[in-house]
């Protein structure tokens, strides 16, 4: 999508929505059930939600302890948009509202890491008869919660798997609510045996809430590669799961930071575990659930046959009403999450639009005051959101331009899109950061106008183009390094006509020198003749000057400069360069240039270089042609104002029509000397300039290459 | 050198070939230049004396080129080739081919003053053995059929009887014609006369 585009996307989006607020950063609560009491779960949770907060720019993590009943209400009512429940009240809460697990917990004991977890059955270090699970008949039993995982229902599935019915066959149950009260109660006596999930007496006992060598595992079973007692068959651990309502970009970004949290994050080291890893399978708990007829596969447990034949007319009365009741409720509730889900659709379809967005997004108000940001202007400019929100954009970013000169407000695009109502595209400029340092933006400026079209401000989208303005960067220098080498290629095939040319006035001057020193030692000297001899060879002295300055003209600079360029002069110069091989080969060449040319802007040498390896081809086809039919024209025109058109056209054997396209690639030559790059180059360098070349083989024999070059007059109306 | 001896410089170099005849005239030589190899074939001649300074690369007629022409047309004057950089090969095929010398651009003065001055040298012996020649040619011409034949016998070396013998006829008929020729090629010994038969045999 281009950035225009994108920018008509958020124009479109921005259009039926008031000024919102994206300044404040989103709150995203996450439920965790409170199995040791609020007081350890903030502390052991909290520091995950800092993270989250600082790993996600624009959002606020916070951690909402809820206890075993709180969690399903609290995630039907979206009170929370993220759950951290243990892996039974997950599965259930899969099952009855939809939330999907993102993450599974690795938790730490020691420096080993495990991701599954299990149920202890312990007792008092005394109570040596109470050792298998048939010993536990008719004991009390104290456990977590009905809806603890690995404090109930992990020992309650053992149980039933031994032919131990809890309910019939134990003398009572209680619940304590956390694992902390389990122990206490069995240290104490109120119960025969308790029930809690691994890693908890080790905890304790880490904490010095719980004496070593107090209480005892029954019933322990071996398990292969898990480090701790445990009394069950092993359960994947806590996951870490999103609502429904929670979207799932927010919710993969969130996936990402939890995995990427290092073990040894403080985060970890304060929840006691070893961060995060990829959800697992949460089949098992299924299992159990499915066995024990709880949770989502629960079935009626007890009838109510008797009381309903004993108090009839109330209960149908009452039922009635009860119904009518639920009914009601059930429809305002209905309305009310849907409108709530409507407003929250809203916003957060917005919001994830503008996070997901890889372009820097900010809105600013008549003022250019800026009113709103996206994440991704956060991370270009280094400014945080507070320190951008209400602050002059042009001020803050646009300052000055990249070579520090400052950049007058009046002349700011942002300013213009207000000001003539239209959009504006920029591609040359620099924004700055907090830092002091620039970096090369290309930015679209749109206004932005409320339902009756009056322009409220403006919307930029913008990127940072560092890498491509360093690409080209990198192919111009390329380019030019190649170009240079090619120079000098082209000089070493011309080397021997160089040296011919350079011949000539060395020797007139050595001729002119031992006749004028001759004379003068015979006496015979008179004053005019040896005159003119000394001025006949400072003539002669002159052109060899000539000649090595065209020379080094040619293959000098390697960072050669842009300026203005006449073609015609160019052209001329060319001609000239080559005349020397063209007279040897008996070539004429015919000039036929445009009486008036606008002058256009590029490297001299470089395209000097181009004419230089079309004649010369040129003089190498027309070599097969008898002596008196050798002709190579060069001829400019001028089309439209805009393009300048060069041809070299030759009235030698042309070319191959199948290897017209050949002839520009690298290395392609059908010469004995040379590199054959000569015209690959010479495609590059126009096309760096913005042109065009390229052949034609003539109906009757000949070839005549064609270069198209935009003018000065082009480029002054492609910048306006 | 002789009066009638002249440089002949062709090369396409119009600087070239004004520093040339500044250069002969300063040690007094007389220059005739041509601006090419076509122009200074249409003007030479046999009959002209002196030697030939020839560029080597010229547009149209090379310098090889003008050379093969000049010999092919019997003017046998030495020819100085004048090659540029690079032009070894060629100029080692030229002296192969016979010509006088072959001189490297950027040359000195003198170098090209001294290959002139031999060449001039090797024409003005070259002219003399002509005229001798021609000379000799011209007493050869005077000899009846008979005395050629005892001409050819004598050189040989074979004796008057042995002549006598082959041609049938008297050993004091031969000493007559033998006595004859020897007058008509003003020849005063055997050993001259064989010399003056080498050199009418040597031409063309």
């Amino acid at each position: 999508m281009t950035l225009t585009r994108g920018l008509i996307l958020f124009i479109a989006l921005l259009g039926g929505v008031p000024q919102v607020g994206l300044a404040q950063e989103t709150a995203i609560r996450i439920g965790v059930l409170s199995h040791r009491g609020d007081a350890a779960t903030l502390r052991n949770w909290g520091p995950t939600a800092d993270y989250l907060s600082s790993q996600l720019p624009g959002y606020h993590f916070t951690v909402v302890p809820l206890e075993f009943e709180e969690v399903e209400p609290a995630v039907a009512y979206r009170r929370v948009d993220f759950v951290l429940v243990n892996s039974g009240m997950y599965v259930d809460l899969e099952v009855r509202q939809g939330v999907s697990r993102i993450a599974t917990l690795n938790n730490r004991h020691g420096e080993q890491s495990y991701n599954t977890f299990g149920g202890v059955l312990i007792t008092r270090i005394d109570r040596t008869d109470l050792a298998t699970i048939e010993s536990l008949r008719d004991q009390s039993f104290v456990a977590v919660n009905l809806h603890s995982l690995g404090g109930f229902q992990m020992q309650w599935r053992e149980m039933q798997a031994s032919g131990l019915d809890p309910w019939k066959e134990l003398a009572g149950i209680d619940f304590a609510n956390t694992h902390d009260a389990v122990v206490r109660r069995v240290l104490a006596g109120d119960a025969d045996f308790g029930a809690v999930r691994t890693n908890i007496l080790e905890r304790m006992i880490e904490d010095g809430d719980l004496a070593p060598g107090s209480v005892r595992v029954i019933a322990s079973l071996p398990t292969e590669g898990f480090p701790l007692e445990v009394s069950t068959r092993l359960y994947p651990e806590w996951p870490f799961a999103k609502t429904s309502a929670t979207a799932n970009a927010l919710a993969q970004r969130v996936a990402v930071a939890l995995m990427q949290m290092p073990h040894d994050h403080p985060a970890s080291l304060s929840g006691r575990h070893a961060g995060w890893t990829v959800p697992l399978d949460y089949q098992a708990v299924h299992d159990l659930f499915q066995e024990l007829g709880i949770g989502p596969y629960s079935k009626p447990r007890f009838t109510f046959d008797d009381v309903i034949s004993k108090y009839r007319g109330a209960f149908i009365a009452g039922g009635l009403m009860l119904g009518l009741l639920v009914l009601l409720s059930g429809w305002i509730a209905h309305l009310n999450r849907k409108l709530d889900e409507a407003k929250r659709g809203i916003q957060s379809r917005f919001e994830l639009i503008l996070e997901a967005v890889g372009d820097g997004v900010s809105g600013v108000d008549t003022n250019g005051t800026i009113t709103f940001v996206n994440p991704e202007m956060v991370r270009l400019t280094g400014w945080s959101i507070d320190e951008l929100i209400g602050r002059s954009q042009h001020d803050l970013l646009h300052h000055s331009h990249v070579d520090g000169r400052p950049y007058p407000k009046r002349d700011c695009p942002v300013g213009a899109t207000f000001r003539d109502n239209r959009p504006h595209h920029v591609d040359d400029e620099v924004f700055w950061r907090k830092d002091g340092s620039s970096f090369p933006v290309e930015y679209a400026s749109a206004p932005l106008r409320d339902r009756e079209g009056k322009v409220l401000g403006a919307v930029i989208v913008c990127r940072d183009i560092s890498a491509r303005k360093a690409a080209e960067e990198e192919q111009r220098r390329h380019l030019t390094e190649m170009a240079h080498v090619s120079r000098l290629s082209t000089m070493g095939e011309m080397a021997s006509q160089i040296a011919h040319e350079l011949n000539q006035p060395l020797s007139a001057i050595t001729n002119y020198a031992g006749a004028c020193i001759r004379r003068l030692q015979d006496d015979r000297a008179d004053r005019d003749s040896l005159l003119e001899a000394m001025q006949l060879l400072s003539t002669q002295a002159h052109r060899a000057a000539q000649i090595v300055r065209q020379i080094r003209d040619f293959i000098r600079k390697r960072d050669p400069q842009r300026g203005p360029i006449e073609i015609n002069a160019l052209v001329v110069q060319t001609a000239q360069l080559v005349s020397v091989e063209a007279g040897r080969a008996g070539v004429d060449i015919d000039l036929d240039l445009a009486e008036t040319l606008p002058s256009m802007n590029g490297i001299v040498i470089e395209l000097e270089q181009v004419v230089v390896n079309l004649l010369r081809n040129a003089i190498e086809a027309v070599g097969h042609n008898p002596t008196d039919q050798r002709r190579i024209t060069v001829r400019s025109t001028l089309h439209t104002d805009e393009v300048i058109h060069i041809e070299v056209s030759d009235n030698g054997p042309g070319m191959d029509p199948t290897a017209l396209n050949d002839a520009f690639t690298p290395f392609y030559t059908t010469k004995r000397s040379g590199m054959g790059l000569g015209l690959a180059i010479s495609r590059r360098i126009v096309e760096a300039h913005g042109g065009r070349l390229w052949a034609e083989v003539e109906a009757g024999g000949g070839a005549t290459f064609h270069i198209d070059l935009p003018s000065a007059v082009t480029e002054a109306r492609d910048v306006a | 050198m002789s009066p009638d001896q002249a440089v002949y410089v062709v090369d396409d170099d119009a600087a070239v070939r004004d520093s040339m005849r500044w250069l002969m005239d300063s040690v007094g030589l007389r220059v005739e230049a041509f601006d090419s190899g076509e122009a200074f074939l249409r003007a030479i001649s046999p009959e002209n004396s002196g030697c030939v300074v020839l560029d080597l690369r010229m547009p149209g007629l090379g310098g090889l080129d003008v050379y093969a022409q000049l010999r092919e047309r019997g003017i046998d004057l030495p020819v100085i080739v004048v090659s540029g950089h690079g032009d070894v090969p060629i100029a080692v095929r030229a002296l192969k081919s016979g010509v006088a010398d072959f001189v490297e651009k950027p040359f000195k003065d003198q170098e090209l003053l001294d290959c002139v001055q031999q060449a001039l040298r090797r024409d003005a012996e070259q002219s003399l053995q002509r005229l001798r020649r021609e000379e000799l040619t011209t007493r050869y011409r005077t000899l009846t059929p008979r005395e050629l034949d005892v001409l050819r016998l004598v050189v040989d070396g074979q004796a008057n009887k042995a002549i006598g013998a082959t041609l049938g006829i008297s050993q004091k008929t031969v000493e007559t014609h033998r006595a004859r020729v020897m007058e008509k090629m003003a020849a005063g010994s055997v050993s001259e006369l064989v010399r003056m038969t080498l050199i009418i045999e040597s031409q063309g």
